[in-house]
């Protein structure tokens, strides 16, 4: 663990780290130098399925996989949209890797693009990401006076432009058909399945969306190799580093960079500096709120790895964890989620539309003293009605367009199980007062 | 009065124009300089953004009226967005929209009677490892425990 | 062709067609809402979920394409695809759908409009729970004014997006779009741009439940009285399928009829609120005009003779002209040809002339012909021996003039004033005032639009039924009979025909291009001729 140095944040706090002169003077762009000068698109794919690399938005889909359904003979341009629209709670690596090194992850879509034959890509930014819209722009105007981005890059025959692209605020504008859809300028309503972006995406063409995250790795991975890649980390099944943002009821909360299947425990205790006060924990959201919690017992030598979280009943998600000590009431914690949940609703479907807000409603009446017993079942029903019961090994069983649904009765299912007692105590107590 | 955009922006919007494969993706990128310049979305405004774009104008209002960033109203000069999303909540972002609230003596979604702040309470910023945040037009202010909010504030005009 | 299988029910399907599409033509229910044939699919409303076979989840029925498996992936080594649409799965899906649905629905049933044939009703009915678990506020919202014609109760709305997607995708104006987010997204106009287009109605006819209402037709009666009458409108020459709703003898409303060999789905406001012109007083009886250039009303058998005698003053049979209708049946006209025939060997019968645009086509292919008469192409169809035009009626002397004018629909200026000023005697025969019974000598009043029965002939050649939906008024006659009687009464000859059905029947056996087309045939969606077939 401690023969573990950090790669994708190593430039982290040094004075300049966002410019493309101190990218270049510490080997920036080799990656993607090798990767459009001497190699083919098959051939970036093939390495980076080699490496192990899993999308670090969410899902864990394999990146090589992901780029190997584009239409090897299409005639329509292919789009390659990089999702900077970080916005699930608890989750805040983005926005530090584009603040402290925006050049790795323009790197990272040069060697994207040159895999699946992009030539116009996107960063879809969230709207209120202002300050890194403007370093992303003027990153990119770094790359365009040095023949990086623009015509014939590197002195190839290989084109290709970034277009910084806002948001306005919408966490379903995170769900790549709803980004797809947004930046198309028109509401962010995720799209049915198939066809999937893959082979009609942004304009009804080719698209890839990858994660910030995901793209920062490549550079890497053309530098030093897939099989260093895929060494990285104790499961060769999720190999590579992690960036894991603890937040909640810790002492140092923040980003901390870790080989992949680190204990949750240990990123706890050890890099976050524990809980404050030195409270005891009383749960763990692993992967961002949609991430099902984790009781103290269920976190204890619990590797953060994409096969690992799953088999624990919750999901590694976006690595976004959040600390809930033995303060902290969950039956406000519960009823903040589901409000967050039906803020962001996108209103599409029946059961999210309808039911995020009746959740949400059930649990304010809670909040306020006016829960009853009948309504925790209720509860439960709600949320398998909006997303389906969870049974990982059994897949999805979500009754949404789009995962949103998942996302938020899994959570709002796993408070109200492994804490009904919080809920019936509010019943009780306030009942009586 | 008509919307029209104001020189460099129309100039922006010409150059975006060239680098966009296709116009109505240029709705969002327009809709923020739009706002910006007028300070919300009026009526007047979003169909002049909406014939810049071709589309008709229920259409442009429907991606207006899906994302939080957009208003249809106007704001304070300062529009002080608190999150309180969970670690924020943890953090004590509730107290510290009590605190700016009762500083100001304006409820929840209200503007200050002198036009300077807009309170709000906005859904998670994406900053959690520093919460409490507030986020102040632009500005992400981080980290808001305890009177660092006052400080920030004090020193807006 | 891929097999398959739902319900048990075994299948050959076209490769692409869409299991909802496939299941409903198989007189399976699956219950939806947002899916409408001629929208495109959004699968939001997410009631229409099946199950099939080798997939954990449900599947939308209007979002799933059937196409044929791999050998290897084939159900019971034959069927590409095993759909239930009844499992114990399904049904619990679609209940939580409705109770999603009608959480904060205001079950208002008593004073809507829509109750009685309303989507929520009928499969709450079907598949919903009795009772309600919401037990929080409703989301309270008031109603609104979308445009002149229609108005939105947005509390009871579904979301569903039909209406949307249709000023999208059918008629391209975009007034409606959705307004807001999540729990909050509504129906909503642009501020002053409200629905106003021709197609508007529309929007009601496809709201499944009681959201989008027709001002006209708000709190007029309650469905279950109303009378369905399937019919064809006849205010141009598309010839759009309809079906005419009426209680005590009066047209309340008329809906869109599907044919897709006629208008596909919808109908347009033009021929929607057609039925209002006709309330105006109809004639009762015969009437002549009198010295005093006021009207009298006489006995039909005094008509006739009248007219006779006219025609016998007149310069004799061979003097006697006449105009026939572009917005009656093929009957009236197809007997009036045959009798002119009779009269003289001249081409003494024109076509009447009526109001012609250009057509109006929409995005969505719905077209409303601009060919104001409706039954144009019938009427020369029918009549062998049609002049050129009015003019040409003009280089003989013209004794009686006979016009059939129908719905009053022709103008009076030009070549017809100028022959109804030549003309002795004008009889017209019309179910209402209009310029032309003002300028005539003697109206003959024969059953308003939706009492008429009869062939109509659209520009395409597409030969539909007319239905009667009302009654007309006792000593009223129809159109057929009244040209027959007054052929009888001037050529001697006896008609034979006892009802309209009998004159179809002549004219399918004497008119080129019409020899296959039997009532029986015509149905609900009518028969292309054989010239427009070919």
């Amino acid at each position: 663990m401690t023969a573990f140095k950090p790669i994708l944040t190593r430039h982290l706090g040094q004075p300049g780290s966002s410019t493309i002169d101190y990218y270049l003077l510490n080997e920036g762009y080799r990656g993607a130098r090798k990767a459009v000068l001497e190699m083919d698109g098959a051939g970036v794919i093939d390495l980076v399925k080699a490496s192990g690399l899993q999308g670090r938005g969410g899902a864990g889909f394999p990146t090589g996989v992901k780029w190997g359904f584009i239409p090897k003979d299409t005639r329509k341009p292919v789009y390659l949209i990089n999702n900077a629209d970080e916005s699930e709670p608890g989750t805040f690596k983005d926005r530090l890797l584009i603040n402290h090194n925006p050049h790795q992850m323009i790197e990272g879509m040069i060697i994207a693009s040159k895999a699946i034959g992009c030539h116009l890509a996107f960063i879809y930014i969230r709207g209120e990401f202002v300050k890194e819209t403007r370093l992303l722009e003027a990153a990119i105007e770094e790359c365009r006076s040095n023949n990086i981005l623009g015509k014939g890059i590197f002195g190839s025959d290989f084109d290709l432009d970034i277009i910084v692209h806002r948001g306005a605020g919408a966490y379903i504008c995170g769900e790549e058909t709803g980004l797809i859809e947004s930046l198309e300028g028109k509401r962010g309503w995720p799209r049915i399945k198939p066809p999937f972006p893959a082979i009609e995406g942004y304009l009804s063409s080719p698209t890839v969306v990858n994660n910030v995250e995901t793209l920062a790795n490549l550079p890497h991975i053309l530098v030093h190799g897939a099989k260093w890649f895929h060494s990285i980390g104790a499961n060769p099944e999720s190999p590579g580093p992690k960036l894991y943002c603890i937040s909640g009821r810790v002492k140092k909360p923040g980003v901390y960079e870790a080989p992949m299947g680190t204990h949750l425990d240990d990123l706890i205790e050890n890099y976050a500096r524990g809980v404050i006060d030195d409270r005891l924990i009383k749960a763990v959201i692993p992967g961002g709120s949609s991430a099902p919690l984790l009781t103290a017992e269920e976190i204890v030598g619990l590797p953060m790895d994409f096969p690992s979280v799953k088999a624990a009943g919750s999901m590694l998600g976006s690595a976004g964890i959040i600390v809930l000590d033995e303060t902290v009431d969950m039956v406000q914690a519960c009823y903040n989620l589901a409000r967050f949940y039906a803020h962001e609703s996108c209103g599409q479907c029946t059961p999210c539309r309808e039911g995020t807000t009746w959740l949400t409603k059930i649990l304010e009446r809670f909040t306020a003293g006016r829960g009853r017993m009948e309504d925790i079942d209720l509860i439960l029903d709600v949320a398998d009605n909006i997303g389906g019961l969870i049974d990982f090994s059994k897949g999805s069983f979500g009754k949404t367009i789009c995962p949103f649904g998942e996302a938020v009765a899994w959570p709002v299912r796993a408070f109200v199980e492994k804490f009904r007692h919080e809920f019936e105590a509010y019943i009780a107590t306030e009942a009586v007062a | 009065m008509s919307f029209k955009l104001k020189p460099d922006r129309a100039r922006k919007y010409k150059a975006l124009l060239k680098q966009y494969p296709d116009k109505r993706s240029l709705a969002l990128p327009l809709l923020h300089m739009a706002q910006e310049q007028e300070g919300f979305l009026s009526g007047d405004t979003i169909k002049g953004v909406a014939e810049l774009l071709d589309i008709a104008p229920g259409l442009m209002m429907e991606t207006v009226t899906f994302y939080s960033m957009f208003y249809l109203k106007p704001r304070g000069k300062y529009l002080l967005q608190v999150c309180q999303t969970l670690s924020c909540s943890l953090a004590g972002a509730d107290q510290m929209v009590d605190h700016v609230a009762a500083k100001y003596n304006l409820k929840v979604g209200e503007t200050s009677a002198d036009g300077r702040f807009t309170l709000v309470k906005v859904e998670c910023l994406g900053s959690c490892g520093t919460a409490p945040v507030v986020q102040i037009n632009d500005d992400y202010y981080e980290k808001m425990v305890g009177d660092k909010i006052d400080r920030v504030l004090d020193k807006l005009s | 062709m891929p097999l398959i299988k739902i319900d048990g029910q075994e299948l050959e399907v076209e490769a692409g067609s869409r299991l909802l599409d496939v299941a409903l033509e198989a007189g399976i229910e699956v219950p939806h809402y947002c899916y409408h044939p001629a929208l495109s699919v959004v699968g939001s409303c997410r009631l229409c979920m099946v199950e099939v076979e080798g997939m954990p989840k449900l599947q939308t029925a209007c979002s799933t394409p059937i196409g044929e498996a791999p050998p290897d992936r084939k159900v019971d080594g034959k069927y590409d695809m095993v759909v239930h649409t009844d499992t114990d799965k399904v049904v619990a899906g679609q209940k939580l759908v409705l109770e999603f649905l009608l959480l904060n629905h205001p079950l208002d049933c008593p004073v809507c409009d829509q109750a009685g044939e309303c989507g929520l009703q009928d499969y709450s009915f079907k598949f919903g729970n009795a009772h309600s678990r919401f037990d929080e506020d409703k989301r309270v919202r008031a109603a609104e004014e979308l445009g002149s014609g229609v108005a939105i109760n947005q509390n009871r709305c579904i979301m569903c997006t039909r209406c949307v997607r249709f000023t999208q995708e059918i008629t391209g104006t975009n007034e409606l779009y959705v307004h807001g987010r999540g729990y909050d997204t509504k129906i909503a106009i642009f501020d002053g741009l409200p629905l106003d287009n021709p197609l508007s109605g529309n929007v009601a006819d496809i709201c499944p439940v009681g959201a989008l209402l027709l001002k006209d037709y708000m709190h007029t009666t309650r469905v279950w009285h109303l009378s369905h009458t399937e019919s064809a409108c006849v205010e141009c020459s598309s010839g759009c399928s309809i079906t005419v709703d009426a209680t005590d003898n009066v047209v309340r409303r008329i809906v869109s009829r599907r044919n897709d060999q006629a208008n596909g789905h919808f109908i347009c406001d033009f021929g929607r609120y057609s039925f209002h012109k006709y309330e105006r007083s109809e004639f009762k009886e015969p009437m002549r005009k009198t010295p005093g250039s006021g009207w009298e009303m006489i006995p039909w058998r005094q008509a006739y003779q009248l007219i006779a005698d006219k025609v016998a003053a007149g310069g004799g049979p061979g003097a006697v002209k006449a105009l026939a209708s572009p917005t009656l049946p093929n009957e009236p006209n197809y007997i009036l040809g045959q009798f002119m025939g009779r009269l003289s060997d001249r081409k003494n019968i024109a076509l009447l002339p009526v109001t012609q645009l250009s057509d109006m086509e929409f995005p969505g292919g719905f077209r409303i012909s601009g060919d104001k008469g409706g039954n144009s192409r019938g009427a020369r169809d029918v009549i062998p021996a049609l002049a050129a035009s009015v003019k040409a009626l003009h280089k003989t002397d013209t004794g009686v003039i006979i016009i059939l004018d129908g719905d009053g629909r022709a103008e009076m200026k030009g070549d017809l004033t100028r022959l109804m000023a030549a003309a002795q005697f004008s009889v017209v025969v019309a179910c209402m005032p209009s310029e032309v019974t003002q300028n005539a000598d003697l109206v003959l009043p024969i059953a308003a639009p939706y009492a008429r029965e009869g062939t109509f002939t659209n520009d395409q050649g597409l030969v539909q039924w007319l239905q009667p939906a009302l009654h007309p008024p006792d000593d009223v006659r129809a159109d057929w009979q009244v040209v027959a009687e007054l052929g009888q009464q001037l050529t001697g000859e006896d008609h034979l025909y006892s009802y309209a059905g009998d004159v179809t029947w002549k004219i399918t056996q004497t008119t080129v291009g019409y020899g296959q087309i039997t009532r029986f045939r015509l149905g609900k969606l009518g028969q292309f001729t054989a010239s427009a077939a070919g």
